[in-house]
């Protein structure tokens, strides 16, 4: 066991750090002073900084600090989270009054890490979120995508994925601020100062960050040039500091529960449905199923004629997982660390038949070991490095080579009257005996997915290794420091597959007997045989920087300049192009000028280049300029009852380089074989989409914060496909063409944040806040030749958002949008280009009047997958040893096309849901009931298209999370000499409210055939010591 | 660290490609390798026919066939249920989008000319008749690449430069369809116009060998311009005023054939053996076909890697290893096969709308109640209807033989040896002959045959065989049984099984038993007195399991292979028959066996010719031949195609119209699944009487055989004058609307 062994290391390299810690914790105390808040209770873990940065101190419970101010220093802020910051002269710090934080009702305390350097929330210019790792830390989730949700304004994102097991790079849809391209749209990830593969930070767990930022706007992303036009998440993990050590030992454990089961349709009711299909079809009552076989289906006392759930069968009710981890941080004034390891075990959502004579079990789980250790050394008082490692090692086993939701998906296309799993056995027939059966166009079945596809084992492991170090220029002048950083990320991923195969067998048609099995295509038992794969790829990114800070008097300076040069290499099977190293070199400037805390002005520039252009134009700048004023410090502003008013405002450029995987547009690809790849066109770009960002901020009655921002994201160069304007019969296949670089497209939208902070007493506090997010764009051209005026909207591209969804309208005007009579479908006079009408099908609506239906009458209509709006709800309450919390959080305008398992009831051999239960029958209409969907059919018919019945609104409004904890009193701590215990209990997705026209789908993840979402009810205890 | 960095960045700031072997043009022409590698690749748009419109052949798509995945979502499904239009076309969802896919092929042939004939950037020492010859296939492919996309669009754009990528659209249009044929008679007038060159291995030549499969030939050149002069002077395509008259048609596509014959082609006839194929046609679609010709002199240009996959997307549910039943040849294809005794179409038409009233004619002989007897050849070939034995050899046959030769001991009979013969003339009463011992055990076997060739001067009706142990008494048991020997004057197989008597005495059981098995001989009684005389080769004992009757498919309700109409089950026939062209039976999961289609042969120039010929000057004429080969008439090249398979000739005399019928039955039938007659019925427009259904035929079994009933599947749709022409992509139509201001849809789309 790799893993256990690599726990065991990591434990005792953890048990050796903390002893080396005692040693190091026994510095000279030079004074001790208290920081209390307004009620006078000590605050715990108040930073309290010198102006360089070099001399700091986090107090201990009992709120003391204990700090030295070397580095000739002027002042020292102090600052704690939920306090406003405070700076108070050197002279000041050492007499023994207590320091008073006043509580943060308005957010505007703490600092913003911006990816290479932080400011204070107070010189904001621009658009940032950010949320810390506590609050992260109430999901329990295993992907960290997930645990934000909801948590930072401005960032969307869609899960797609529902799995649990897959864990580690999930597949998870975000967006910052909507889609400002039809190119590449995928945020920036930046992790502690370095630029991170998009995919590969879900395994960090929410234990090891200190926070997560989103940068919005031009002014905070501008710096990062080529790859900063889609926002950027910031990733902070978390310090060690100069103060009492803390250790922290957690538990958690977790009951996992999919929120949605698919309907059970039993063998008596599908064979109904199957000849209801049929004599819509015009076939008869009982083409498909005799009334004395569906009697005895119904009688279920023939085993002969089963009535088999193939989802209780094979899916289990309840999943657990557990997590356990330890972190230990504190420090010196010479050493500072932060170590964490965090075990999570993902148990299998299937149930695995003990099957005989099987050597191996192939239950699909998985488990995860992260570690991280961050260290900050100080060599002498102009030279200090840091050193960060930290990694997962994950390993995941699958039944045969199949992800889960390949089998999970196979479960849909099995009916209850299919026999098995497994065929009887038939006396003098061995080959057909207990061998897995299937059904005539269902090549999967699962239970042999499951339990006899033998097994795959997967490795993977993240590493992530930096190291720097800092040079003090203070000698040069005061606040001036350079560093240097090197950081190296991994991914590998090896697999080794155990497979084997197995014959599947079919039944005849004759259900009286039970030895009618035939094989079933060319499969057959196989002996296992085994084979290895692996994917290996690094980031490195090399940094210099250069930093600047100072005050004088009123006046203040920020400033820094970076340098980074990025390279990725991949190493995977085979060779093409994509295995070519990646590289991109990023040059850039930030500097924030400040006057009485009040008026802040910013600059930002990047200057980036990338491969993707030919040298001529590969380097590009990305300019910005932002400022704020907080009106309210204004010595005329004299209104009590607000107290905050700030204004901000940005504008500048970002850019962006991607298009989709293809590389050197500005290159011809012809190989030495003579086949001939891309064309390159040597005149494009970077794309630059210029941001414009207006905010402000107002406090009411030191309680109200009212925040709103406005932006608007412009882009008139972008990168667009030749597609649209390049005919095909010039030869070159379209994908090949060189791409043009005047595609124009908008994104425009506001923010809106309503929160509620409030002291009550020392022992009752309370908070709410709602925030609102909307972002809409348009494409204003990608070169799109129109169709001809036949066509009721000749254009389907511009003038729309990006993935408008475009299909036919259902002609209501007869009350249920159905052809009801033969008469009916006569008098319309209409035909369908897409197969013949029959009695009891839709109904579209004829948009151009030609009484053909055909795509000239398609029409755009909902949205696109990617919601528009979102907007978020949490609420807390913290009374005496009690804390409670809980997320709210939803989307609107949202829509695609349902198809497929669910919607469409013809798949596999009929697949049938809660719509299709009362489908249009002639007798169904007469009778006047509710008709939730049109005639069925045993083959596409012309209901089967993209229309607005199968347009499904994803709104949804979900409670995301709820979490009651309460702290032990300190009579307990002190017999266990603990220093504080928190039991927790935490749902994920107690409920959701949507507007699906089926039950069983979940509006976030739009299909019925792959998991739904899970409720997560979790118990977490929590020590500290 | 902060300097070192530094430096690190100014020295890897190279954002440059690193060498991935990319290439320019000049490169590529710089040598004669990656030369040759470009031209190579001028070949790659060669379509790859067979089954690849979503594992079904094109012949799904008209009135050849219905795919038993009808109900399943899909092509087919789109097609048969007409959900078609310009932006949705099931035709070119297969493995080839037509028309961005020949356009490749023709820039890539473009490209590779223009560079070719620029000694600026071919820079490569090419001999230059290799050159040539290469210049000679490449201009050839781009006719073959043109005429694909005018037998399905109609008239395109002619581009014989490659663009550039910043060309003006703005003033392209769609050539007629006339004027592309020009285009492609000329390029391939222009390839034939290179002189063959006297060395047999490079140049444009006639001639290739086996491992230059896939170049293309003079024949192929010729083969082009037959199918492209059809086609211009088709009903589809020539309203009138096209210069492609009949007449020219007749004169090209004679030029074609006589071209072909001169140069020695000639259709495949070679008889296979029983268990291989049923006859030579049958043989040839499943025949590999050689490029050098040493065997296969008919194919001008096969589908060089696709195997149809017969037994696999079309096969029969007791094939083992099928995916689905695939293409079921449609009832009205199985009533055009015509009766092999009298030469006539047994089905002349129709009587009511949904086929199912078959107007009968008279004079074929045949008969409705057992409509598979006596057909064309052709059709045991191409069809597996209900009963064929899905076979032709039902397994392996272990058969151990002893030779058997006479010996001394004799009663009144003289045997007299010459060479591997021995004459017996018998001379009294009882006469008869020991034979030699076996010299080893008889080993197991359901049948142990006495066999022998023979000529005999009277017939023999009471022999007997007696089995005799050396040591033993010289009687022996005897057979207990008259065996009759006819009378014969040429060789004659004996054969007469032991068994029977074997499992009553038992072999060898003698008086004293037990003795060794090898010492058993047999005694042969003539018992007819004196007088005959009977002369006897290759005499053996054969010691076999005979194989088990072949499987029949069963194609009637209730049967292994039944018919069906429920949507799920695909691997059962809509049509009560399944396809069987190109199929070989011995294919399956671990050998497949099956034929590639043809994409040219000489059987398809006889009847282009033929066409031609009897619309220009009457099926009787004989048209002379310009290139010296014979003179010929449209009823003469038909007659060519149908002795090949053993049918009657057509009479003489027949009017236009008589002919016209029997030509297209006869094309219909020799070029069935061959992606013929998807496009026949369109350039004849016939397609609206052809295309709206095809119907089958349900078969139940009745007291003593079957009775059939034809049934009609669902209508298509697809039938409609629209459909005679492929709709143009509607995005590369509104691309052309924007630049050009014309609309360049077909009509009806």
């Amino acid at each position: 066991m790799i893993i256990q062994r690599y726990i065991k290391y990591i434990a005792i390299n953890i048990v050796f750090l903390l002893m080396c810690v005692n040693l190091f914790a026994q510095g000279k105390a030079v004074s001790e002073n208290l920081v209390v808040n307004e009620y006078g209770s000590p605050i715990e873990g108040v930073m309290l900084i010198s102006e360089f940065g070099n001399d700091q101190f986090v107090t201990t419970k009992d709120g003391t600090y204990n700090l030295d101010i070397k580095d000739g220093s002027s002042y020292v802020t102090v600052s704690a989270a939920g306090f406003l910051n405070l700076r108070i002269p050197v002279d000041q710090l050492n007499k023994s009054e207590k320091i008073i934080l006043q509580f943060d009702v308005h957010k505007t305390g703490g600092s913003v890490n911006m990816g290479y350097d932080s400011y204070t929330r107070e010189s904001l210019t621009g658009a940032v979120s950010s949320v810390s790792g506590a609050v992260l830390d109430k999901s329990p989730k295993n992907i960290l995508s997930e645990t934000l949700v909801g948590r930072l304004p401005g960032l969307t994102t869609v899960s797609a994925l529902s799995e649990l097991t897959f864990f580690g790079y999930q597949n998870t849809n975000k967006a910052i601020r909507g889609i400002s391209t039809v190119n590449g749209t995928k945020p920036l990830i930046i992790i502690d100062g370095v630029v991170c593969p998009t995919q590969y930070f879900e395994f960090i767990s929410t234990k090891e960050i200190e926070s997560v930022s989103v940068l919005k706007d031009a002014s905070a992303t501008a710096a990062f040039g080529i790859q900063g036009a889609n926002g950027v998440i910031v990733i902070t993990t978390k310090r060690g500091f100069n103060g009492k050590k803390k250790v922290e030992v957690y538990a958690d454990q977790s009951f996992q529960q999919m929120i949605k089961k698919p309907q059970f349709i039993n063998s008596a009711r599908y064979a109904e449905l199957r000849n209801e299909a049929g004599e819509r079809d015009g076939l008869g009552a009982f083409s498909q199923f005799s009334q004395d076989q569906i009697d005895r289906y119904r009688a279920g006392d023939d085993i002969s004629y089963p009535n088999n759930n193939w989802y209780d069968m094979f899916v289990k009710d309840v999943i657990m997982r557990q997590r356990v981890g330890v972190n230990a941080s504190g420090g010196t004034d010479k050493f500072k660390y932060f170590s964490q390891l965090n075990v999570i075990n993902q148990g299998e959502p299937f149930k695995i038949v003990d099957e005989d004579n099987r050597k191996y079990t192939p239950n699909p789980h998985a488990n995860v070991v992260n570690v991280r250790s961050n260290m900050d050394v100080k060599f002498n008082d102009y030279v200090s490095g840091f050193m960060r490692l930290a990694g997962s090692v994950k390993r995941e086993k699958l039944a045969g080579s199949s992800m889960n939701w390949d089998i999970y998906s196979q479960l849909f296309n099995l009916n209850p009257t299919m026999y098995g799993p497994l065929s009887p056995t038939i006396d003098g027939k061995k080959d057909i005996s207990n061998q897995v059966v299937t059904v005539d166009g269902v090549d999967q079945p699962v239970y042999g997915m499951l339990n006899r596809s033998g097994y795959s084992q997967i490795i993977e492991t993240n590493v992530i290794a930096q190291a720097g170090l800092n040079i003090d220029m203070s000698f040069l002048t005061k606040g001036l420091s350079v560093s240097g950083a090197m950081a190296y990320q991994t991914y590998m991923r090896n697999s080794t597959s155990t497979l084997q195969d197995y014959t599947r067998v079919v039944r005849g048609k004759d259900n009286s007997v039970l030895d009618n099995f035939t094989k079933y295509k060319t499969w057959t038992n196989t002996a296992l045989t085994y084979s290895k794969g692996s994917v290996f790829f690094y980031y490195l990114d090399l940094f210099a920087n250069m930093e600047y800070k100072r005050r004088f008097g009123d006046h203040s300076i920020n400033a820094s300049a970076h340098t980074y040069y990025l390279l990725q290499e991949k190493e995977t099977v085979g060779s093409s192009n994509t295995v070519l190293p990646y590289k991109r070199q990023n040059f850039g400037v930030s500097a924030l000028y400040g006057y009485k805390d009040r008026y802040f002005l910013k600059g930002d520039i990047g200057y980036s280049g990338s491969e993707q252009f030919h040298p001529d134009h590969r380097y590009i700048a990305t300019p910005a300029v932002s400022a704020a004023w907080i009106a309210s410090k204004e010595d005329f502003f004299k209104l009590d009852f607000i107290s905050l008013l700030k204004l901000r405002a940005s504008y500048g450029i970002t850019a962006n380089d991607q298009m989709g995987d293809a590389r050197f547009l500005y290159l011809d690809n012809i190989r030495s074989n003579g086949t001939e790849l891309e064309r390159g066109n040597p005149d494009l770009a970077a794309e630059k989409i210029k941001k414009m960002n207006l905010g402000v901020d107002l406090g009411l009655l030191n309680m109200f914060t009212l925040g709103f921002d406005y932006f608007k994201n412009n882009v008139d160069n972008m990168l667009v496909n030749s597609s649209f304007t390049i005919p095909e019969y010039q030869g070159i296949p379209l994908s090949y063409y060189p791409k043009l670089n005047n595609g124009k497209m908008e994104n425009k939208g506001f923010e809106l944040s309503l929160s509620f902070n409030k002291h009550f007493s020392d022992k009752l506090s309370t908070f709410a806040e709602f925030s609102f997010t909307q972002a809409k764009n348009k494409v204003n051209s990608i070169n799109e030749s129109p169709y001809s005026d036949e066509y009721a909207y000749p254009y389907r591209t511009e003038g729309y958002r990006v993935g408008q969804l475009w299909g036919y309208k259902i002609d209501y005007s007869n009350g249920n949008g159905m052809f009801n009579s033969a008469e009916e479908l006569a008098n319309s006079g209409l035909t369908y280009s897409f197969g013949k009408p029959r009695v009891g099908d839709f109904k579209y609506q004829d948009l151009n009047n030609d009484k053909v239906i055909d795509s000239k009458d398609q029409a755009p209509m909902g949205y696109s997958y990617f919601p528009e709006q979102e907007y978020s709800l949490t609420a807390g309450l913290n009374w005496k040893r009690w804390e409670f919390s809980f997320l709210l959080q939803g989307v609107r305008h949202s829509s695609s096309f349902l198809s497929g398992v669910g919607a469409y009831e013809y798949g596999s051999q009929g697949q049938f849901n809660d719509i299709h239960l009362k489908a249009w029958t002639p007798e169904r209409y007469a009778a006047g009931e509710k008709i939730t969907y049109p005639a069925l059919s045993l083959s596409p018919s012309t209901n089967h298209v993209n229309n607005d019945f199968f347009l499904m609104d994803r709104s949804y409004l979900r409670l995301r999370n709820l979490e009651v904890a309460y702290n032990l009193p300190g009579s307990v701590l002190k017999k266990i000499h603990s220093e504080g215990i928190r039991i927790a209990l935490n749902i994920q997705n107690l409920f959701t409210i949507d507007n699906m026209r089926t039950k069983y789908v979940d509006p976030e993840i739009g299909r019925m055939n792959t998991f739904q979402p899970y409720r997560v009810y979790n118990i977490g205890l929590n020590f500290n010591f | 660290m902060v300097v070192a960095t530094l430096f690190f960045l100014d020295s890897c700031a190279d954002l440059d490609l690193p060498s991935d072997g990319r290439m320019t043009l000049n490169d590529i022409f710089k040598e004669y390798n990656t030369s040759r590698n470009y031209f190579d690749r001028c070949r790659d748009y060669i379509p790859q026919v067979g089954f690849s419109y979503g594992n079904t052949p094109l012949a799904s798509f008209c009135d050849e066939a219905q795919d038993a995945r009808d109900g399943v979502s899909g092509l087919i499904n789109d097609w048969y249920n007409n959900r078609t239009s310009s932006s949705n076309n099931p035709l070119t969802g297969g493995t080839i989008d037509p028309w961005p896919y020949y356009f490749e092929g023709i820039r890539k042939c473009n490209t590779f000319l223009e560079s070719i004939n620029n000694p600026a950037v071919a820079t490569a020492t090419i001999d230059e008749v290799e050159k040539n010859g290469w210049i000679g296939e490449v201009i050839t492919l781009r006719a073959f690449y043109y005429l694909q996309l005018i037998k399905r669009f109609g008239g395109v754009p002619i581009i014989s430069k490659p663009y550039s990528v910043t060309y003006n659209f703005s003033k392209d249009k769609r050539a007629t369809f006339e004027e592309c044929v020009d285009f492609i008679i000329a390029d391939c007038d222009a390839a034939l116009a290179i002189p063959e060159s006297s060395t047999s291995t490079i140049g444009f030549r006639w001639n290739i060998s086996d491992n230059e499969r896939g170049h293309i030939t003079r024949a192929f050149a010729y083969a082009v311009k037959s199918q492209a002069a059809l086609y211009a002077a088709s009903p589809l395509w020539n309203s009138g005023s096209s210069k492609y008259s009949w007449a020219k048609a007749t004169e090209i596509t004679k030029e074609a054939l006589d071209q072909c014959l001169l140069h020695g082609f000639k259709l495949f006839d070679i008889t296979p053996n029983a268990d291989i194929a049923q006859n030579a046609y049958a043989y040839y679609f499943i025949y590999r076909s050689d490029p050098s010709r040493s065997v296969d002199k008919e194919t001008i240009f096969e589908t060089t890697s696709a195997r149809t996959n017969v037994w696999k997307w079309a096969g029969t549910p007791i094939t083992t290893g099928v995916e689905k039943a695939g293409a079921g040849p449609s009832q009205e294809l199985v009533d055009a096969y015509g009766m092999q005794a009298t030469g006539e179409m047994p089905i002349l038409g129709y009587s009511d709308a949904s086929h199912l009233q078959p107007i009968l004619n008279s004079k074929s002989g045949y008969d409705p109640a057992n409509p598979y007897v006596g057909r064309d050849p052709r059709f045991y070939a191409s069809v597996y209807y209900n009963n064929s034995p899905r076979s032709l050899s039902s397994g392996k046959v272990d058969k151990d033989l002893f030779p058997l030769s006479f010996g001394t001991t004799v009663n009144n009979v003289t045997a007299t040896k010459a060479g591997d013969e021995v004459t017996l003339k018998t001379t009294g009463s009882d006469p008869w002959i020991f034979t030699s011992t076996l010299t080893r055990a008889l080993t197991a076997g359901s049948k142990r045959l006495v066999t022998f060739e023979y000529k005999s001067n009277k017939a023999i009706t009471d022999a007997e065989f007696f089995f005799c142990v050396a040591g033993g008494p010289a009687g022996g048991v005897e057979t207990g049984q008259n065996i009759k020997i006819d009378q014969a004057s040429e060789w004659t197989r004996f054969e007469f099984d032991l068994s029977t008597a074997i499992s009553n005495w038992g072999f060898g059981v003698n008086a004293n038993g037990g003795a060794k098995p090898e010492n058993h001989f047999l005694r042969f009684d003539v018992t007819n007195g004196s007088g005959y005389e009977i002369t006897i080769r290759n005499f053996q004992i054969e010691c076999f399991t005979p194989p088990a009757a072949p499987t029949p498919v069963e194609t009637f309700v209730g049967g292994n292979c039944e018919i069906s109409d429920r949507v799920s089950e695909t691997r059962n026939t809509r049509t009560g028959y399944y396809m069987r062209k190109f199929n070989n039976y011995k294919s399956g999961v671990n050998v497949d066996q099956d034929g590639l289609m043809k994409i040219f042969r000489l059987g398809e120039l006889y009847l282009n010719f033929a066409e031609a010929a009897y619309q220009s000057v009457g099926s009787d004429a004989g048209v002379a031949s310009k290139v010296g080969g014979s003179t010929m008439s449209a009823r003469e090249a038909v007659n060519v195609i149908r002795s090949r398979v053993n049918m009657p000739s057509l009479p003489a005399g027949l009017s236009k119209d008589a002919f016209e019928v029997r030509y297209r039955n006869e094309r219909q039938v020799e070029l069935a699944f061959e992606e013929h007659r998807f496009f026949d019925v369109r350039r004849w427009k016939i397609l609206n009487q052809t295309d709206g259904f095809v119907t089958g035929m349900k078969i139940t079994k009745a007291n003593n055989g079957f009775s059939y009933s034809r049934i009609k599947l669902k209508d298509r749709g697809t039938n409609s004058d629209k459909y005679l022409i492929y709709p143009i992509d509607q995005s590369e139509v509104s691309k052309m609307d924007t630049y050009t201001g014309t609309s360049w849809q077909n009509s009806g789309w």
